[in-house]
């Protein structure tokens, strides 16, 4: 029934078949990422996929919607801060 | 082999599309960004609930997730997939993430893209904690996840009160629901009640738990800002007037950790217009739409458009316009003659009047005001992924510029990610009011492809690089 990720270092069991915005919100983490300009925290907003307000780092990804990511097993998510790197896009 | 009918959007009325060309004999593909067919209204459950019965909705989109896997043997379905160009002769590319890109010609399309919510700028949107209605309702009807410990809900539309109740039987504190328009034009709705009774029954029933809770309902009040540090922690909220323009003596304060705000929908209408289909502004509608005959054909040969992308008029429409779009599309390629045609499209001619004038009613009532562009100040963030203010903007068109093209090169305005799908629709209202000119004249945004983000692999593995990819 559930599935073990590891948001920012920290290892825990979510259900299996949620988004991973929504694994985020039941773990509290509210701020899903620090804009490059701002340095402003941004979360969900539009949930549906359209809006990219909701990026995180995904095995190494960047700019991954969470809103649109099934969570699975061994999943490993990094809050984002700034700018994604480069080699982040691989 | 070539697809009789491709399906772009597999909501009510692609997967109704589907069913009914498939019916027919015609060989049809879906592609759909999501795991699963639903689009955002008739989504699956992603949990199942404990003891509850599942919503309408819910209900209804197994029902045609059902039927579509009757008809396996000629509905393909492409999901995670999107159509991210369209170039000439209607050559779609449509990419999957660590698939790679493949360009389809079938001999005829359907785009029924959906819709998303409007919301227009004011300060304190772009706080953790402000989301749309929408994304609140994902969380606690398809997770169930709490979206907050404290919501209140504001906007317009009939969505609102749908929403606040299921958050309401879900257990979540809502601490009350903000509607723009004001309540004698509800009353009106339902005094008429145009043949909807189901509808209407369902609004008395969502308002009815809301009374239960002791939730109230603010009519003819906007949100005016968000406060807080790091997340939402107090909303203020003020009276309007007719034209929305709010007075800021009357502002009250919420304290909450959720804010759910949205004004209604908007059509996806870029794969319109890459398309290449004529657009016209419809104000009823607050939204640039593909211009379509009755039989739901664009101006470009071999396009059809249904659903709320074509114009956001709700579940039922969709279904009805995506079933005719399918049997348009069986007549089209000869698998129907005219009289079965005639025969088979009176019924659903005659289902969608029935539907128009109580959508149409509901468009007038939430219809947006110029009120709601005059919330932000100079701080304001006017394009979130770009994080350009409202005061770059507004010496931007100060020194001329009054075109999505011009204020995107001038301040960087919808280069972002959303491309331009959230900043826009308020943004071009807003530099009508300051030039005082109809929202028309502004013009749309300029999607070019690829009209989604996405990896550079994802292009590269086009096996031939198509003529024009505008």
């Amino acid at each position: 029934m559930n599935v073990r990720i590891t948001v920012n270092g920290n290892t825990t069991q979510v259900p299996r078949g949620i988004s991973l915005a929504g694994a985020l919100y039941l773990l509290k983490e509210r701020s899903f990422r620090i804009t490059p300009r701002g340095g402003e925290p941004r979360s969900l907003f539009c949930g549906m996929g359209v809006c990219y307000d909701c990026v995180v780092k995904v095995d190494g990804r960047a700019n991954i919607r969470a809103c649109k990511t099934e969570v699975r097993d061994n999943m490993q998510v990094l809050t984002q801060e700034g700018e994604a790197d480069l080699e982040d896009f691989a | 082999m070539t697809d009789d009918l491709l399906i772009i959007g597999g909501g009510p009325a692609g997967m109704s599309a589907a069913i009914e060309a498939a019916t027919h004999g015609l060989v049809c593909t879906i592609v759909d960004e999501s795991a699963a067919l639903g689009g955002q209204i008739y989504r699956p459950l992603a949990v199942k609930p404990n003891g509850q019965t599942p919503a309408a909705t819910v209900v209804r989109g197994d029902e045609l997730r059902d039927q579509v896997q009757q008809l396996s043997q000629l509905i393909n379905i492409r999901s995670e997939s999107v159509v991210w160009g369209i170039s000439k002769g209607n050559k779609f590319a449509v990419g999957k993430e660590g698939e790679g890109t493949e360009i389809l010609e079938p001999k005829l399309t359907l785009l029924a893209p959906g819709a998303y919510e409007f919301v227009p700028p004011f300060p304190g949107w772009t706080l953790p904690g402000v989301m749309t209605p929408g994304a609140a309702q994902i969380l606690s009807k398809t997770m169930n996840i709490s979206p907050g410990k404290r919501v209140l809900i504001a906007g317009t539309g009939p969505l609102l009160i749908v929403i606040a109740s299921q958050l309401v039987s879900n257990g979540v504190e809502v601490a009350g629901v903000i509607e723009a328009s004001r309540q004698p034009d509800w009353l009106r709705l339902a005094i008429r009640g145009y043949r909807s009774w189901g509808l209407l029954r369902e609004g008395a029933r969502c308002l009815n738990t809301l009374r239960k809770a002791g939730v109230p309902v603010h009519y003819g009040r906007v949100v005016t800002r968000a406060e807080g540090k790091d997340f939402v922690q107090r909303v203020y909220h003020a009276p309007v007037n007719a034209d929305w323009y709010p007075d800021f003596s009357g502002e009250q304060i919420e304290s909450v950790d959720t804010l759910c705000i949205g004004y209604g929908l908007q059509p996806r209408n870029y794969l319109a217009q890459l398309a290449g289909c004529e657009m016209q502004y419809v104000d009823a509608r607050n939204s640039w739409l593909p211009v379509r005959d009755r039989d739901l054909w664009t101006s470009q040969p071999g396009i059809l458009a249904a659903g709320d992308g074509a114009g956001v008029a709700g579940a039922m429409t969709a279904e009805s316009e995506g079933q005719l779009a399918g049997l348009v599309a069986a007549n089209k390629l000869g698998k129907i003659d005219e009289s079965a045609f005639d025969r088979l499209r009176a019924p659903i001619d005659a289902k969608l009047s029935r539907l128009a004038p109580f959508q149409k009613a509901i468009a007038d009532i939430c219809r947006i005001r110029p009120g709601l562009s005059s919330l932000v100040d100079d701080d304001t963030i006017v394009c979130r992924c770009e994080e350009v203010t409202w005061g770059e903007v507004n010496a931007a068109i100060d020194h001329g510029g009054t075109t999505f093209r011009s204020l995107k090169v001038m301040t960087r305005l919808g280069m972002g990610m959303c491309q331009a799908r959230f900043c826009w629709p308020a943004m071009s209202r807003m530099v009508a009011s300051k030039k005082n000119c109809p929202v028309a004249d502004v013009g749309p945004a300029r999607p070019q492809a690829p009209i989604r983000p996405v990896p550079l692999g994802l292009i590269a593995s086009i096996p031939k690089v198509p003529e024009t990819c505008e």
